[in-house]
């Protein structure tokens, strides 16, 4: 607490916006009362708003990992701009006045102790053999639930069969907007994932330009769809047939049909790993038109095996503005307990509880180690995963290349064999152009160091390429997406 | 395996896909690829199954030809997809790396933002180029080429903003990017780019800036043109592109060679006087310090007034619009071209034939260089132009007047001159308003609104009073005096507004005089109900407030309380609370602790 650092209440903001709006208050002189306990662990104060009472905001560290902010505003932003003006205030070493703790916080402290102890006794009583409740099923709700899912997929698989039948070069305005109409009512199943693959499709027939490059995705699109019925049926009898069985957390089937994992079924399923430490090799944010989200992705390398980890954070356009909007990171963190979701390669991950150390050059040097040296080797992976229809279609992988070099405008990787691996700019949108970077890169970087790709086999050309995210030497890692 | 039997068999479920499933039953150049299908089956099982696909397609009811086409396809994509091609044709070579050492560290929130407002286009994009500048947040990799990029940005504050500040704090790391995105054949943002490379690399660059200067297009010729300026031996090569046959490109070199000021570029730009350039290089001229070129200007003046009196018609309007030119020329050195000037400006405002309606903007132009000759014998002439040509130059003898005289020998020489509504009255009150407002700028808010004490003649007020002249009265009153007292008031009668800055002007200077009644003036007018509303205030309503004595605080906040606009509304309580705050003071002392209060706030 002590050392609260700009940058760590960055960490905490949930947007850029947040960040700007919490330094201005400071600059704008808006608390008129800054105060802080005797020992440090609560910050509190007042803050001007529009209205006539200030608003009563505090931060309290009295678990240092993870501060609290708690503020008067009506704000659905967590922390609040107020909380954050707050800690900057600190931060910026504007003078604070000794206080005791106000009594609503002192009784706010106490039943959280109180929440905390009866956490403490469930864990224990647990650990002593006591079986935790178990979560019950309710098994006609369930049956009643799949009958629809099956239903649904009948009524997708009869619009797939109706496009194919009649060609995608006979849609029209009209028969696009049925097809719409339908993904609306597929909202009624309970495959929510399914509809956004339909949403998928629309998209991509409503997109203007150039036609045959969308025909060329359409087709792949409606075998997803072709395939997603088919998988998705079979599974769905098996499982009426026994109600029993267990849900599938191999593949990421379920997820496709719709399914939320929750952690508490992850654990369940003991997709659970045991003190991780990951390093993050990439992050995007981008916009998923189909599912109506934002999502912020995060590429990260596990520093024990190597594994090559993905994490989404989700939110939706509706909720946008009250979910913290995820960051960077370049810290190594560190989880006791990493959940990881099903899915063949790059499964996704997630932790609730993490702490971050600084990653040093032994760390990079590890991520670089795990790095795949034989290009045809990682080919050869990447298109036994992608092969299959209804499988992540942008595989991401870490490559060693022995160098970088230039073929006419485009670029390609070589390894230590001289083996290439063309070179795609233009798979990931983003502002910096990975093309205009790369040329600014020193000698070394360019040279037998690790890099983070992304694949894609382009249906038109029959071409496998691969994006570089990211390039990891010895000492450092270059983003070149963020 | 035979991959063009594959890429065949994949044209054709495509175009089945177009036309619809619906088409496929025996479809003749599908059932044509069936028998190299088999073929190719003996070798690699898996074909086998794409004919027996194909097959089951060709002879499948419309009915159920889409699932089959389905089936046939999803089969062909899994196949596809292993056999991608990951080699490489052409020549291949190391990529020269520019070696750039800049760290890729800045985080997703804090660098995004910078490169959509770079690459984008929509409102609000320079304040985001401010934010990323104070927070430091664009010395990144990333973010160079961008930033380079938006040099051509249309909306031209925002290269401006990189070209000042982000870019330079790159330092060299710059220098490949921008010498990359370079085209000399570019418009503004390539000029931009020459001049940031320039000024990163020095002499180093003077190969590129010459090549851009002599083969570039006329934006990168004129910016190249003014970097040139400074280096020597650049001259013949100036002195050429002062007669390109564009303009902006002939203005640069105008400049370019004002700078240099050698005689050849002095012979040149004297030239260019001459000629129909005539316009374009009294700028640069004005900016040259070698006043030789001034004097030959003089000179060419001299003949010029002589062309004008003798002469008629054509001859006689292009002397008299040369004349001007060389007369603006002048503009800016009058003081150490005095003793070369004063003779034509004497001889040319004391000519009667000269004086006259088509030249009248060449008069004005030389009484005003008259003045800024600043010498004696000129300001004497000046004077002595009191009533020459019915008072026409009353303004400009007054201003030199003003200068050469006593305050006591300027008031009587014109006070009667300044009475009643004639021009050369008003030309009069015009130049007085001129010369007090001059002494006005220098000073801070607080005395703003008079002249200095010691610089005029204290009849003046009086006077200024009689005629009515309310703004002028208000800057020379100093102290009660019943006239004067007596005009301010009636001023303040019927209804003024007190959120009028006249009405405002008129109390703040009986406030500055001492008058006794002042407080309960301004506050009887505040308290007047038609002046309730308030949109916003300036400094001399702030002023006013803090004027008051302390007595007045409570009726002040009583005031200030019932106000409807609260941005208006805080602003005054807070100096109300702030005059609270001070300790008592004797009366007539209020209000200056306030005052500096209330400046510390503004700035």
């Amino acid at each position: 607490m002590t050392s609260l650092t700009e940058a760590y209440i960055d960490s905490l903001a949930p947007n850029a916006g947040a960040m700007k709006n919490g330094r201005d208050l400071v600059k704008k002189n808006s608390f008129p009362v800054l105060r802080i306990t005797a020992d440090g662990t609560l910050l509190f104060g007042e803050c001007k708003g529009s209205g006539k009472e200030p608003y009563r905001c505090s931060v309290d560290f009295v678990q240092p990992d993870s501060p609290l902010s708690r503020c008067s505003c009506p704000s659905r932003q967590f922390p609040c701009k107020h909380t954050l003006g707050l800690m900057y205030a600190y931060a910026l070493g504007k003078p604070f006045e000794q206080a005791e703790v106000p009594p609503d916080i002192a009784e706010k402290r106490e039943k959280a102790d109180k929440r905390e102890e009866k956490k403490k006794e469930a864990e224990t009583a647990e650990a002593n053999g006591e079986a935790p409740v178990k979560r019950k099923v309710n098994k006609s709700a369930l049956t009643k639930k799949m009958n629809a899912q099956l239903e649904g997929l009948s009524l997708l698989e009869k619009l797939v069969l109706q496009t194919v039948q009649a060609g995608l070069g006979g849609l029209n305005k009209k028969s696009v907007q049925l097809i719409e109409e339908q993904a609306k009512e597929m909202g009624n199943y309970y495959i929510p994932g399914v509809q956004a693959e339909l949403k998928g499709l629309l998209l991509l027939l409503e997109e203007e330009g150039n036609r045959e490059a969308v025909y060329s995705q359409a087709i792949e699109q409606l075998i997803r769809l072709h395939s997603l019925v088919k998988k998705g049926r079979s599974y769905l009898e098996q499982r009426l047939a026994d109600p029993e069985m267990p849900m599938d957390t191999e593949t990421t089937l379920e997820e496709l049909l719709g399914h939320a994992w929750q952690l508490a079924e992850l654990k369940e399923y003991g997709r659970i790993r045991q003190s991780s430490e990951l390093l993050q090799l990439s992050f995007l944010s981008y916009t998923d038109q189909a599912k109506g989200e934002y999502v912020d992705a995060g590429w990260w390398v596990n520093l024990q095996d190597g594994t090559i980890h993905a994490t989404r954070n989700l939110r939706p356009f509706r909720a946008a503005k009250a979910i913290k909007e995820e960051d960077t990171v370049h810290a190594v963190v560190q989880t006791e307990e990493l959940f990881q979701y099903p899915g063949e390669v790059n499964a996704r991950v997630r932790w609730e509880k993490g702490t971050f150390r600084d990653a040093s050059g032994l760390d990079y040097k590890a991520a670089k180690a795990f790095a795949t040296a034989s290009f045809p080797d990682v080919v050869k992976q990447v298109k036994n995963v992608i092969k299959n229809p209804l499988a992540d279609r942008n595989p991401v992988m870490l490559i060693a290349f022995h160098s970088l070099e230039k073929v006419g405008d485009s670029f390609v990787f070589k390894d230590v064999q001289g083996k290439p691996l063309p070179i795609n700019t233009e798979m990931i949108e983003t502002p910096a152009k990975v093309e205009t970077i790369l040329p600014l890169l020193q000698a070394d970087d360019l040279q037998d160091q690790a890099a983070l790709v992304m694949f894609r086999h382009d249906v038109e050309s029959g071409r496998l390429t691969a994006q570089p995210m990211s390039i990891i030497t010895d000492s450092r890692v270059i983003r070149l997406l963020y | 395996m035979s991959v063009n039997v594959l890429l065949d068999l994949q044209q054709e479920v495509r175009r089945l896909f177009v036309t619809g499933s619906a088409l496929a039953e025996g479809d003749l150049r599908l059932s044509k690829l069936l028998p190299s299908l088999r073929k190719a089956g003996e070798a690699a099982p898996v074909f086998i199954r794409l004919a027996d696909s194909a097959e089951a397609l060709l002879t499948a009811p419309r009915t159920e030809s889409a699932s089959k086409l389905l089936e046939l396809a999803t089969l062909l994509s899994a196949i596809l997809h292993t056999q991608g091609k990951t080699d490489v044709s052409g020549e291949q070579q190391p990529l020269e790396a520019l070696g750039i050492g800049l760290s890729t560290d800045i985080t997703y929130r804090r660098l995004h933002p910078l490169l959509e407002a770079l690459t984008t286009k929509g409102s609000g994009r320079l304040e985001q180029l401010r934010q990323a500048y104070e927070g430091r947040s664009y010395l990144d990799l990333r973010a160079l080429p961008a930033l380079c990029r938006a040099l051509d940005d249309v909306y031209a504050e925002i290269p401006d903003f990189l070209q000042q500040k982000l870019i330079p704090e790159f330092g060299t790391a710059a220098v490949p990017v921008l010498r990359s995105q370079l085209d000399l054949q570019g418009g503004k943002g390539d000029a931009r780019r020459l001049q940031l490379l320039h000024s990163s690399l020095g002499e180093e660059s003077l190969e590129l800036v010459s090549e851009a200067g002599s083969s570039g297009s006329p934006e990168l010729k004129v910016a190249a043109i003014g970097l040139l300026s400074g280096y020597d031996g650049q001259e013949p090569f100036l002195l050429e592109q002062s007669r390109e046959k564009r303009k902006e490109v002939r203005e640069a070199a105008y400049f370019a060679l004002s700078q240099i000021a050698s005689l050849p570029s002095q012979d040149r730009l004297f030239e260019a006087v001459k000629s129909k350039d005539g316009e374009l290089v009294v700028d640069p001229i004005r900016k040259c310090k070698a006043l030789d070129l001034h004097k030959r200007i003089i000179d060419h003046a001299d003949i010029q007034l002589d062309r004008y009196l003798n002469n008629e018609g054509k001859d006689k309007s292009n002397a008299l619009q040369q004349l001007h030119i060389d007369l603006r020329c002048l503009n800016g050195n009058g003081h150490a071209l005095a003793n070369e000037a004063f003779p034509l400006l004497g001889k040319l405002l004391a000519t009667d034939e000269f004086i006259t309606a088509e030249s009248e903007a060449v008069q004005e132009l030389a009484a005003e260089l008259l003045l800024e000759l600043n010498a004696e014998p000129a300001d004497r002439f000046a004077i002595g132009l009191h009533s020459a040509y019915k008072g026409k130059f009353i303004g400009y003898s007054f201003r030199a007047a003003y200068r050469q005289l006593s305050k006591a020998e300027l008031y009587d020489r014109y006070a009667d001159a300044i009475k009643g509504r004639s021009a050369s009255a008003k030309l009069l009150q015009a130049a007085l308003q001129e010369v007090a407002h001059g002494q006005l700028a220098d000073e801070d808010y607080d005395s703003a609104a008079a002249v200095p004490v010691d610089a005029w003649d204290p009849r003046w007020a009086k006077t200024l009073a009689a005629q009515d002249l309310i703004e002028l009265v208000c800057m020379f009153t100093h102290k009660e005096e019943r006239e004067v007292t007596t005009y301010l008031l009636s001023k303040l009668k019927d209804g003024s507004r007190v959120n009028d800055y006249r009405t405002q002007n008129v109390l703040l200077t009986l406030f500055r005089i001492g008058y006794k009644e002042a407080p309960e003036l301004f506050m009887s007018l505040l308290e007047n109900k038609s002046s309730r509303s308030f949109y916003y205030i300036d400094w001399r309503m702030k002023l006013l407030f803090s004027s008051m004595p302390k007595s007045y605080v409570p009726r002040l906040r009583a005031f200030t309380e019932v106000l409807t606009y609260a941005a208006v509304k805080n602003e005054l309580l807070e100096i109300v609370e702030a005059m609270e705050a001070l300790p008592d003071e004797p009366a007539g002392e209020s209000g200056k602790g306030v005052w500096a209060w209330i400046k510390n706030k503004m700035y």
